[in-house]
């Protein structure tokens, strides 16, 4: 079965992760932009670390002949900081026209604030410019006033919840948005978050549809198998293949291609890894020819 | 090809003409979608009895089968005139006062090339040409709305379509065996390894009317790697002064193998505006990231001593690790051979591998040192191939 990892940060993950994801059925991999624990200081880190994103990250899973897409965004935390945030916004349209970028994201609430606010809606507004679906995180401390106020700005800016990707639900947040069109997310996380029990529960009680698995892998504990892993417990607990299938795949791929940015020819191509080096490195230890 | 045939077509024809004393001429151009060659400009009469130049000749359907080289008949000689390897045409010269030598026929192909040239069309237009026979029509449409854009000098415009590219005209190969042709400078620049985005790019940057260069050098900097490749492709078209150089050196520091390619292979402008020191590196770092040399322009003419020491250098190292040498690189070292060259290419000639035995036949009749002679009669008593025997012949003649 393919798998489609719609949420992980490889920029903070080893190669030997890219490498274990490719031997359990991850075919192609999708980096939302975030921030990176240690705090920036300037616009010139976001452009180093958009770049990363859209080519370095590309060129290693590519050695493991992994698909890698991203989403570009000024995260909710760092929306707060004055030093930069009008200059990552000025930056982003040059970033959200590029090849492999699927949608603006993640934005969203992390301490629900008027700057996160207007961060927020000024985002989706480019999203809709540039014709791309957004990607919402939802905080982790006072999760449910975060997803009613992030509801509620996209009625404020009439942005089309089917263009929308909420993230990290909870058995609390499912019944807020259900309803609503949006797609679904769920962390899959070793402590914190959503465990692979309480996700085959949640899909017994709300059904498939528009539900998406992530393992939101990180620089924190986390792990980026835990799409597979979740997989192993939906078929222990006898969840038929198709809905597994629709689960991680067709669902999470449906989504980003509404607007026809991600390819479907392209992904249903295999990779090719190339024995090309990135800008002078090598991942790949050992002779070559 | 549907450039206006001039008087300059005449000159260049009697030019060409002259290389083997031929008394007559005439040039073709083709029409693909006829399959005709049509006869475009004509001096002096074919044959003793007056006989016209017949006004159309029937021409090969299929681009393969067309001429490559100089092809002999009794009384004419027909010569391809080539852009990059495509065949557009050919000129028809007859009565030579004897059978041309070799040299006189490889004089006689530069003229026709350098003919070739002169009819081609601009760049942007035969890009538009290429593209329009290899995309669908709405991405045709969509690039025109772009060229429209660029033509009224509107630089967001192509700021915008640049990253979009792949995703509107595709990111296959571009398939083209010919070559844009830079009048300023005189020089071809070969299509074989452009993709289909790489020449939307270079046509919206061939369209824009404010500082192309400029532009280039900025799409350079903020693009991704596809992005960068157009960028790079651009500036070998219309970068005419070193303010873009930067984009270049920083191309040629990564070792990413496409962006490599695309900053010094078929790109003129590396060549230009690279200081000596840093061509040679360049040079060098092709030979080392399997790039061929004999594909960077200039590097016949910027060759020297150092850059064949460095070459042999790179190769000594390669042969003492028991890996396989460029065999390109010898046609370039032999340009400004070093003590112990020659011994090393007679070996070479006995190379399993044709590629070896080539490059090496090549590099020694450029040098044309006599103690090789021997060695080259022997092997070709024994060779083969044909190519191979060809060089050696010319080499020994």
């Amino acid at each position: 079965m393919r798998i489609f990892e719609p949420h992980a940060h490889m920029f903070s993950r080893v190669t030997d992760d890219y490498e274990q994801m490719a031997l359990s059925g991850i075919v192609a991999v999708l980096e939302p932009a975030f921030w990176l624990g240690q705090p920036r200081t300037s616009v010139g880190s976001f452009v180093d670390y958009f770049d990363a994103i859209i080519g370095w990250e590309r060129f290693r899973a590519e050695q493991f002949g992994m698909r890698h897409y991203c989403t570009i965004s000024l995260n909710p935390k760092e929306a707060n900081d004055d030093r930069f945030n009008e200059d990552v916004l000025r930056l982003l349209p040059r970033y959200l026209e590029k090849d492999g970028v699927l949608g603006v994201g993640e934005i969203g609430f992390d301490d629900i604030t008027p700057r996160e606010e207007r961060f927020l809606a000024a985002q989706l507004e480019l999203a809709r410019a540039h014709d791309l679906p957004a990607l919402v995180h939802t905080p982790h401390r006072d999760k449910v006033r975060g997803v009613e106020r992030t509801l509620a700005i996209m009625r404020e800016v009439n942005f089309p919840p089917e263009r929308v990707l909420i993230d990290h639900n909870t058995e609390q947040t499912v019944p807020l948005v259900i309803d609503t069109g949006c797609t679904m997310g769920f962390s899959i996380y070793p402590d914190t978050k959503m465990d692979e029990p309480r996700m085959v529960e949640i899909l017994k009680t709300w059904g498939s549809d528009r539900m998406v698995i992530n393992s939101a892998a990180d620089w924190g504990k986390s792990d980026p198998l835990k799409i597979p892993k979740t997989v192993n417990l939906m078929r222990q607990k006898g969840m038929p293949e198709h809905e597994i299938e629709k689960v991680v795949w067709h669902n999470p791929v449906s989504f980003y291609a509404k607007n026809g940015r991600l390819d479907l020819r392209e992904l249903d191509t295999p990779v090719t890894p190339s024995a090309q080096l990135f800008q002078g490195n090598s991942i790949l230890r050992g002779p070559r020819a | 090809m549907t450039a206006a045939v001039t008087q300059s077509t005449c000159e260049a024809l009697k030019k060409a003409m002259d290389t083997i004393g031929a008394t007559a001429g005439a040039v073709y151009l083709g029409d693909p979608e006829r399959s005709v060659l049509t006869l475009a400009a004509a001096v002096g009469q074919r044959t003793a009895n007056d006989a016209a130049w017949p006004t159309e000749i029937s021409w090969g359907k299929d681009a393969a089968k067309r001429l490559t080289e100089v092809k002999h008949d009794r009384t004419l000689l027909t010569v391809p005139l080539l852009l990059g390897e495509e065949e557009v045409g050919a000129v028809i010269v007859s009565g030579g006062k004897h059978v041309a030598r070799d040299t006189e026929t490889n004089e006689l192909s530069n003229e026709c090339r350098a003919l070739a040239r002169a009819l081609a069309p601009e760049p942007l237009p035969a890009l538009q040409d290429e593209l329009r026979r290899r995309i669908p029509a709405g991405a045709s449409e969509w690039l025109k709305v772009g060229i429209a854009a660029a033509a009224r000098g509107d630089r967001e415009a192509v700021m915008t379509a640049f990253p979009a590219m792949g995703r509107r005209v595709g990111r296959e190969p571009l398939g083209s065996q010919s070559a844009l042709v830079r009048r300023d400078v005189d020089v071809e620049i070969p299509l074989r390894a452009w993709r289909l985005d790489d020449a939307g790019r270079v046509a919206l940057l061939c369209a824009f009317t404010g500082d192309a260069e400029a532009l280039a050098r900025e799409l350079y900097f903020t693009g991704d790697l596809r992005e960068r490749c157009g960028a790079l492709r651009g500036l070998a078209v219309l970068g005419r002064t070193a303010g873009a150089i930067d984009a270049v050196r920083d191309a040629i520091r990564s070792s990413a193998a496409e962006l490599f390619e695309a900053a010094l292979a078929e790109n003129p402008y590396a060549g230009r505006f690279l200081p000596d020191d840093e061509f040679r590196h360049a040079v060098l770092k092709a030979a080392f990231v399997g790039i061929s040399v004999a594909r960077v322009p200039g590097v016949e003419s910027r060759a020297d001593a150092e850059l064949s020491r460095m070459l042999l250098s790179y190769v000594t190292e390669r042969e003492v690790a028991g890996r396989s040498v460029p065999p390109d690189v010898w046609p370039v070292v032999a340009l400004h051979p070093t003590a112990g060259l020659v011994a090393k290419l007679c070996g070479y000639l006995e190379h399993p591998a044709t590629a070896h035995r080539v490059a090496a036949a090549q590099a020694l009749g450029v040098i044309g040192d006599r103690q090789a002679r021997p060695f080259m009669n022997d092997r070709l008593a024994r060779e083969d191939d044909r190519t191979v025997r060809r060089i050696l012949e010319r080499a020994l003649a």
